[in-house]
């Protein structure tokens, strides 16, 4: 009974990744992508872009107002990104763990912001705060034929029981 | 920028991709001082992969030979195996392979540039087949397929990543993989640019 309720806990999600120019400046791509890899996440989506003004305006609509946000569209526009989309079960969670909080030099060693980030702006990645937020964002970066899927290997171990 | 500046296409074929070594193989260039200038996941169809690989007869026929060439080494009898030891026939059994490998799973194809870029990129993929390739490259490290194990499992031998052989190569594979015209990335990388 425990087990069956735990089972339902469990569902697809998506998540999507940004990651920031300062991370694609310091040549941590393969490092970044590896941790989300290891974990047993899929990568359903990718591609390296140029963050257009009306995509950085929407993705980031809840601060465009804040006197900041000028800093923060320079910044995202100092180089290309590398956005991605993540696949799997509970993916947003597990990958907000993986990620870290926001500010760089609070983030706990271990994870990609603990491990490489000192700062609040340049804190590497984005990724998805729900799973709301988390389908929005990948039909925001990506058109649905750019959404790839196909089997990884070992996912039947990685999930164990709870994969359907 | 130096004389000896080069772009180079690099893809992380459809097996890296289902074992996950995806970050793996981009530190790898990353390391090595390359910069990434383009990159895309990308699922090739059939029709695409088979306007990748050349029809010319003498080519396709070569596959075969190289298959035969490799049989007989391990005393594999080609006619057990396929019915037939005619490379003209086997060849384009070969060529079906290849295109199978590409579209089992998506690659990601990227341009990569730097100082002797493509010299670079075939150092660090190291030997064609895996089972040869030196520790230390990303065939020696992670697969230890080879002709042999792969052919008589009736499949080509599965290496991980492509790199361009010559910067002619390199400017026929950008284009092709994605696109004339298209635009790469120009950006500045710390360590080495600022």
């Amino acid at each position: 009974m425990f087990f069956a309720t735990v089972v339902q806990s469990m569902t697809h999600e998506r998540s999507l990744i940004i990651i920031k120019p300062d991370a694609i400046q310091r040549s941590l791509v393969g490092d970044i992508i590896k941790r989300f890899e290891q974990k047993g996440l899929k990568i359903i989506g990718m591609k390296m872009m140029h963050l257009s003004d009306a995509l950085i305006e929407e993705h980031y609509a809840h601060i465009a107002d804040k006197p900041f946000f000028p800093g923060i569209k320079k910044f995202i526009q100092s180089a290309p990104a590398i956005v991605m989309a993540l696949s799997g079960i509970n993916t947003v969670d597990a990958v907000r763990t993986i990620v870290g909080p926001t500010k760089g030099f609070e983030a706990a060693g271990g994870t990609i912001r603990g491990d490489f980030s000192m700062s609040v702006q340049s804190n590497c990645v984005h990724a998805s705060d729900s799973v709301e937020n988390a389908k929005q964002e990948v039909a925001r970066f990506f058109k649905p034929e750019e959404i790839l899927d196909y089997d990884k290997l070992g996912e039947s171990v990685v999930y164990a029981d709870s994969f359907e | 920028m130096n004389k000896h500046h080069e772009r180079t296409f690099i893809m992380i074929k459809s097996d890296a991709v289902m074992k996950g070594l995806i970050g793996e193989i981009i530190k790898r260039f990353e390391n090595r001082d390359l910069k990434i200038i383009a990159l895309e996941m990308d699922f090739p169809t059939p029709e695409f992969m088979d306007g990748h690989y050349p029809k010319d007869p003498v080519w396709v026929t070569r596959l075969g030979e190289k298959l035969l060439t490799g049989f007989k080494k391990h005393n594999i009898d080609s006619v057990k195996e396929f019915g037939t030891e005619d490379p003209v026939k086997l060849g384009p059994m070969v060529r079906e392979w290849l295109i199978n490998y590409f579209t089992m799973a998506p690659v990601v194809k990227m341009v990569i540039e730097g100082s002797h870029a493509v010299d670079a990129g075939r150092k660090i993929i190291g030997a064609t087949m895996p089972n040869m390739a030196d520790l230390g490259t990303i065939r020696g490290d992670f697969s230890s397929d080879s002709s042999v194990i792969a052919n008589t499992a009736h499949r080509c031998v599965y290496n991980l990543v492509h790199a361009s052989e010559t910067v002619a190569e390199a400017e026929h594979e950008i284009n092709y993989w994605f696109g004339e015209g298209k635009k790469l990335f120009s950006y500045k990388r710390f360590g080495l640019d600022v």
